[in-house]
C-alpha cells in the first residue's frame, strides 16, 4: 500500500468510525437529548442522570406537561414519586423537575424555564421541596455565575432576567454535537445498555422521578449504617470549616430567601398555587446541625418561611408544612453494621424513601387524609411547632445517649461543641 | 491555541496545511516558509494577543544580539571578547526576562516569607511557552558564539522560533538541527510524511486525551486532601502518587507526539523527547528518556561547562579528576555531585517557581549521583548475571523513585507532598473502601485481620481508578512507544529502533511479536490509526489542559 492510499483508507476508516459512533450514541440517546423513544432492557433506564441531570432535565422538562411540578433537590428528587397513589386526581399529572444539590434560586430557574417552554400550559401547583443547608452558603464563596452555571443556564429557555435565552440555540446543537460525538457519551451509552440488563441503576424516569434502584442495591451490599456514616462525616466535613452563614450579618435577611421571594411572585403572576415543604431529615442530620451550632438558624429560618409565607398568603394561595423535626419518621433507627435490615423512611440521614414521600404528598395535598405527619406552619403556631421539636429532641436524647455521645463526638472531634442554643423566649 | 481543541485539528490544521499546499504552488520556498510562519504567529497570539506584544521584542533583541555577535566573530581577527559580552548580555537579558514574568512573584514571597517584609505580590501575565523560548534563543546565542551557526537571517531566525509544532512546550530545539531542514523543505507536501505525521499525531492525541485525561480525575483528591491536613492513608496515597505519574508522562510524551508528527506533516523531523522512560532500570537511563531535549540542554549548556571548568581547576591544582580508573571521593564530589545536584536544581527551578520544584530537583539530583556512585564503586559482578538480577531490581527502584519525586512535582507545598510520602510509606494506615470489603466476601475479613481497615471513601472511585493504574502501567511499560511503532519511517532524530525493544518487565518478549507491533503501510494499521485518532478526537470534549504549558 502506497502513503497516500493510507493516508485516504485512514480518512475513510476515520469517517466511518465517528458515524457508526453517533448513530449509537444517537440511539442510545443517554442524555434525553433526541427524546428517542426509550426501549426496555435497551435504553429506558438513564443512568447518566447520575451526572448529567441539569442537561436531561433542561430537555426533559421543555417536553413534559404536568399540573403539578416538584421543585427542590436530590431529597425531593428520590422522595417525591409523581405517581404516587395520594396525589389527588385533581394535581396529576405531576413532574418532578428536583435537582441533585439544587438551591431554591436554582429551582426558580428551571421553573422559568418550564413555562416558558410549555406556553398555554402552565402548571397549576408548584411543591417547592425545601433544605436548610441549601440556603447556608460559605463565607468564601464566589458569588457571581461560574462558567458551569453558564453552560447550564445556556440550556435554559429564559435567563435570569425572564427574557428569551439568546444562547440557546448554539447550546442545542452544542450538545447534540457532543451527545452524538463524544467520547463521555459513547461511554455513557455504554453504560446505558450495561444498566439496562442489570436494572440495578439509578435512571431518570419521564416524569422527572429519579429512582432509587441504585441506592437500594447499595443498601443491600452494604448496609444502611455505612451510608449514614459516609454522609455524616461529609456534613461535617461540608459544614465544619469553615463555618457557613444564612446572613451577611446576624440578624441581616437570610440571604438565599430572595429567590423563594421572587418564586412566589412569579407563581402569583401565572396564578399558581404553591406549596413549600420542610423537608424531613434523619435524627443523626438534625444532631449534626445542632451541635455545629446551626440550630438557632434552623429556627431562624424556618421563623422566617413562615412569616413570609403568612404575607404572601394574603394575595395567592401559598401553604408552608414542617417535616423538618424529631417526629416518628426522624427517629426510625439505623440498622447496625452488619446486618441486612432495611429501613423503611430514610436512605441515609437525608434522602428519604418514596414512603415517607407519600406521607407528605397525602399531608399537603389531600385534606381526608388522616395521617398527622408533619405540620402546617402558620404565625400562629411557629412557636408551639419549634418548642414541641426541642421536647423532641430531649426525649430523644434522655433515651439514645449512647447515640448522642456518637454524633456529639464526630461533629466536634476532641474540642468542645458549641454552646447550646439560646432559650426560645430569647430569640424573639 | 491547543493541540488537543476542535479549532486546532478541525479548523486551523487543515486550514495550514490547505494554504501551505496553495502557496507552494508558487514554488517559492520563501512564500511556504512565509505561510508557516504567519500560520504560528496565529497559533501563539491568537489566545491572548499580548503573548505576541511580549515575545516579539524580546525575538528582536536576541536577534539583533546574534547579529552583533556574528559581526565581532566575522573580523579578520575575530574580537571575543566583545562577542563573549554580548552573549553574557543575552544570556542575563533572557534570563531577566523569564526571571519577570515566571518567578517575580516567587522571589517577592520568599523575601515577604524570610525578612517580613511586605512586597505586594502582582499577577503576572505568563507568556505561553515562555520557559521553552527563552531557552531556545539562549542556545541559539551559544551557538553563534560558538562558531556553529553562521548562516542566519531575520526569516530563518523566526521560523525556527515560531515553527508551531514545537512553539509551546517542545521539543527544545537546536537551530543547527532545524535550520538545514527548512532549508530542504520540499515545495510539496509528501505523502509518506503526511502519512507518518498524521499517525504520529493520532498515537498522541489518544495518549492525551484518552489516557491522560481518563486518569486525571483520580489524581486531585489525593492532593487536596493533603493540602487540607488530612492523614493520607498507604492506598490513597500510592493511588493518587501513581495516577500523577501516568497522567502527566502520557500528557507530556502525548503532546510531544503531536508535535513530532505535526512538524513532519510538512517535512520537519523533531528530536525525539521521550523514548519510554518508565521502563528505565536506573535513574541514569530515566533522564535519558525523559524530557530528552531538556536533558540534553542542561547537559551541553550548564552540566558539561560546569564539569570542564571544574576539571581544568582540579588539574591546574594538581588534583585528582575523573578518569578510567575509580575516582577519589574529592573529585567524585567535586566533578560529579556538585554539577549534577546543581544541574538538577535549575531543572527544577525551570520547571516552576516554588520549592517543591527545587525539592524535586535536588531529589532527582540526589539520586542520579547515588546511580554515579553505584556504577563507580559497585561490586564487579559477572555482567550477565548483574543484569539478570539487577536489571528487574534497577526498574523497581526507578520507577518508586520517579513517583516519589512526582509527588514533589504535583504537590502545591512542601507540607502536601510530605503528607503523601508518609502515606505511601504506610505510616498514616492502611485502608480501603468498606464497600469493597463488603463485596470480596471472606478475602475482606483476611483483609482486615492483616490490618487493612475499612474507610468511608468511594468503592467505585478506588476500583476504576486502580484499574486505570494497573492499565497504564502496562502500556507504559510493556508496550512499544510510539517511536518504536513508526520506526520504519525514522519518526525523529536521533531515535535509534533496536531490532528487540528490551522492556524492564517482560525482557523475553519475542522478536515477531515486536515486528508485528511496527506500523507499516496498510489496511489493518490505517484502521488502527483512524481508531486511535476517532477516539481522541471524540474526546476533546472533556476539559483539558497540557500539563506543560504552564512550564
Amino acid at each position: 500500500m502506497t502513503p497516500s492510499r493510507y493516508c485516504l483508507v485512514f480518512g475513510a476508516v476515520a469517517i466511518a468510525i465517528a458515524s457508526a459512533v453517533a448513530a449509537f450514541n444517537y440511539a442510545t440517546d443517554p442524555y434525553l437529548v433526541f427524546d428517542v423513544h426509550r426501549v426496555a432492557g435497551f435504553n429506558a433506564l438513564k443512568p447518566s442522570v447520575e451526572t448529567r441531570e441539569r442537561m436531561m432535565k433542561a430537555y426533559q422538562a421543555e417536553r413534559v406537561s404536568a399540573r403539578t411540578v416538584v421543585l427542590g433537590s436530590s431529597r425531593s428528587d428520590l422522595g417525591i414519586d409523581p405517581a404516587a397513589s395520594s396525589w389527588p386526581a385533581v394535581a396529576k399529572p405531576v413532574y418532578n423537575l428536583s435537582l441533585v444539590g439544587a438551591t431554591a434560586g436554582e429551582a426558580f430557574t428551571y421553573l422559568r424555564h418550564h413555562v416558558a417552554s410549555r406556553r398555554g400550559e402552565v402548571p397549576q401547583t408548584i411543591l417547592l421541596a425545601l433544605d436548610f443547608e441549601s440556603f447556608l452558603y460559605r463565607p468564601d464563596q464566589f458569588t457571581g455565575p461560574s462558567e458551569e452555571v453558564n453552560e447550564v443556564e445556556q440550556r435554559l429557555a429564559v435567563d435570569r432576567n425572564g427574557t428569551p435565552n439568546d444562547e440557546r440555540q448554539r447550546r442545542i446543537l452544542t450538545d447534540r454535537g457532543l451527545a452524538l460525538l463524544s467520547l463521555d457519551a459513547t461511554f455513557d451509552s455504554i453504560r446505558t445498555i450495561a444498566g439496562n440488563r442489570t436494572g440495578r441503576v439509578i435512571s431518570l424516569k419521564p416524569d422527572g422521578h429519579m429512582s432509587d434502584m441504585a441506592l437500594r442495591a447499595t443498601a443491600a451490599a452494604d448496609g444502611f449504617a455505612l451510608l449514614f456514616d459516609q454522609k455524616n462525616i461529609d456534613t461535617v466535613k461540608n459544614y465544619g470549616n469553615p463555618r457557613r452563614l444564612l446572613s451577611d450579618t446576624p440578624n441581616g435577611p437570610i440571604r438565599r430567601l430572595q429567590a423563594v421571594i421572587e418564586l412566589l411572585a412569579f407563581a402569583k403572576e401565572h396564578r399558581m398555587n404553591v406549596v413549600l415543604a420542610i423537608q424531613p431529615a434523619h435524627v443523626s442530620r438534625l444532631e449534626l446541625i445542632d451541635r455545629m451550632g446551626y440550630w438557632s438558624g434552623y429556627e431562624r429560618w424556618k421563623r422566617e418561611l413562615t412569616t413570609l409565607v403568612a404575607h404572601a398568603s394574603a394575595e395567592q394561595q401559598v401553604a408552608l408544612y414542617d417535616f423538618g423535626g424529631y417526629e416518628g419518621p426522624a427517629q426510625e433507627p439505623v440498622p447496625a453494621k452488619g446486618t441486612n435490615a432495611s429501613m423503611k423512611w430514610f436512605w441515609d440521614p437525608v434522602h428519604y424513601s418514596t414512603a415517607l414521600g407519600e406521607r407528605m404528598i397525602a399531608r399537603m395535598f389531600n385534606p381526608h387524609s388522616t395521617d398527622r405527619y408533619g405540620v402546617q406552619l402558620t404565625l400562629s403556631n411557629i412557636d408551639e411547632q419549634l418548642a414541641t421539636i426541642r421536647r423532641d429532641r430531649n426525649a430523644f436524647r434522655a433515651a439514645m445517649p449512647a447515640e448522642v455521645a456518637r454524633l456529639t463526638k464526630l461533629a466536634c472531634g476532641t474540642s468542645s461543641c458549641p454552646e447550646p442554643v439560646e432559650p426560645l423566649t430569647a430569640l424573639r | 491555541m491547543l493541540f488537543n481543541s476542535y479549532s486546532f485539528i478541525f479548523v486551523f490544521l487543515p486550514l495550514t496545511v490547505l494554504g501551505y499546499m496553495a502557496v507552494n504552488q508558487l514554488g517559492s520556498r520563501v512564500a511556504s516558509l512565509g505561510w508557516l510562519v504567519g500560520c504560528s504567529l496565529l497559533f501563539y497570539g491568537v489566545w491572548n494577543p499580548i503573548n505576541l506584544a511580549i515575545i516579539l521584542p524580546s525575538i528582536a533583541v536576541n536577534y539583533a544580539l546574534a547579529l552583533g555577535i556574528r559581526a565581532q566573530l566575522a573580523h579578520s581577527v575575530p574580537r571575543t571578547t566583545v562577542a563573549n559580552l554580548l552573549v553574557a548580555v543575552g544570556v542575563v537579558a533572557n534570563l531577566c526576562f523569564l526571571g519577570y514574568f515566571k518567578y517575580k512573584n516567587f522571589f517577592l514571597g520568599s523575601i515577604n516569607d524570610l525578612a517580613g517584609t511586605q512586597y505586594v505580590l502582582s499577577s503576572v501575565i505568563l507568556p505561553l511557552g515562555i520557559s521553552f523560548i527563552t531557552f531556545q534563543k539562549i542556545a541559539f546565542l551559544a551557538d553563534v558564539r560558538s562558531g556553529a551557526i553562521r548562516d542566519f537571517g531575520l526569516f530563518d531566525f523566526l521560523i525556527f522560533v515560531f515553527f508551531f509544532p514545537q512553539l509551546i512546550a517542545g521539543p527544545i530545539v537546536h537551530y543547527r538541527e532545524m535550520m538545514p531542514q527548512f532549508a530542504q523543505i520540499e515545495s510539496r507536501l509528501n505523502p509518506e510524511n503526511v502519512a507518518v505525521g498524521l499517525s504520529i499525531f493520532a498515537i498522541g492525541l489518544f495518549k492525551k486525551v484518552v489516557l491522560a485525561d481518563g486518569i486525571a480525575p483520580y489524581v486531585p483528591a489525593t492532593f487536596t486532601a493533603a493540602v487540607n491536613g488530612e492523614p493520607i492513608s498507604f492506598f490513597q496515597a500510592w493511588i493518587g502518587a501513581l495516577a500523577y505519574t501516568f497522567q502527566i508522562y502520557f500528557d507530556f510524551s502525548g503532546y510531544s507526539d503531536m508535535a513530532i508528527g505535526l512538524a513532519r506533516i510538512f517535512g520537519i523531523k523533531l528530536p525525539m523527547n521521550f523514548n519510554s522512560p518508565l521502563k528505565a532500570s536506573s535513574i541514569i537511563e530515566f533522564w535519558s528518556r525523559w524530557h530528552i531535549t531538556l536533558t540534553r540542554f542542561l547537559t551541553a549548556y550548564v552540566y558539561t561547562p560546569m564539569v570542564m571548568s571544574l576539571t581544568r581547576k582540579r588539574m591546574a591544582k594538581g588534583l585528582p579528576v575523573i578518569g578510567r580508573k575509580r575516582p577519589t571521593i574529592g573529585a567524585f564530589i567535586t566533578l560529579l555531585a556538585w554539577p549534577t545536584i546543581f544541574t538538577m536544581f535549575l531543572s527544577g527551578f525551570w520547571h516552576g517557581a516554588g520549592y517543591t520544584f527545587l525539592a524535586w530537583g535536588i531529589l532527582h539530583g540526589l539520586y542520579l549521583t547515588i546511580n554515579h556512585a553505584w556504577r563507580q564503586w559497585r561490586p564487579k559482578w559477572d555482567k550477565a548475571a548483574y543484569e539478570r538480577i539487577m536489571k528487574p531490581v534497577g526498574f523497581v527502584i526507578t520507577f518508586i523513585a520517579v513517583v516519589v519525586g512526582l509527588v514533589l512535582f504535583r504537590a502545591t507545598t512542601i507540607d502536601s507532598a510530605w503528607r503523601i510520602l508518609r502515606g505511601m510509606a504506610g505510616i498514616d494506615g492502611f485502608s480501603v473502601p468498606v464497600a469493597i470489603l463488603n463485596r470480596v466476601g471472606s478475602l475482606g475479613q483476611w483483609i482486615q485481620e492483616i490490618g487493612i481497615s475499612g474507610d468511608m471513601s468511594s468503592g467505585t472511585t478506588f476500583t476504576f481508578a486502580a484499574l486505570w493504574i494497573v492499565a497504564l502501567f502496562l502500556i507504559a511499560t510493556i508496550m512499544p512507544n510510539s517511536l518504536e511503532i513508526m520506526q520504519r519511517y525514522e519518526p525523529a532524530l536521533y531515535f535509534e529502533p533496536k531490532t528487540k525493544q528490551p522492556t524492564a518487565v517482560s525482557p523475553a518478549t519475542t522478536v515477531s511479536i515486536r515486528r508485528s507491533m511496527v506500523l507499516t503501510w496498510n489496511t489493518h494499521w490505517a484502521f488502527i490509526m483512524a481508531t486511535l485518532f476517532v477516539f481522541g478526537a471524540l474526546g476533546l470534549s472533556r476539559p483539558s489542559e497540557f500539563l506543560y504549558w504552564q512550564f
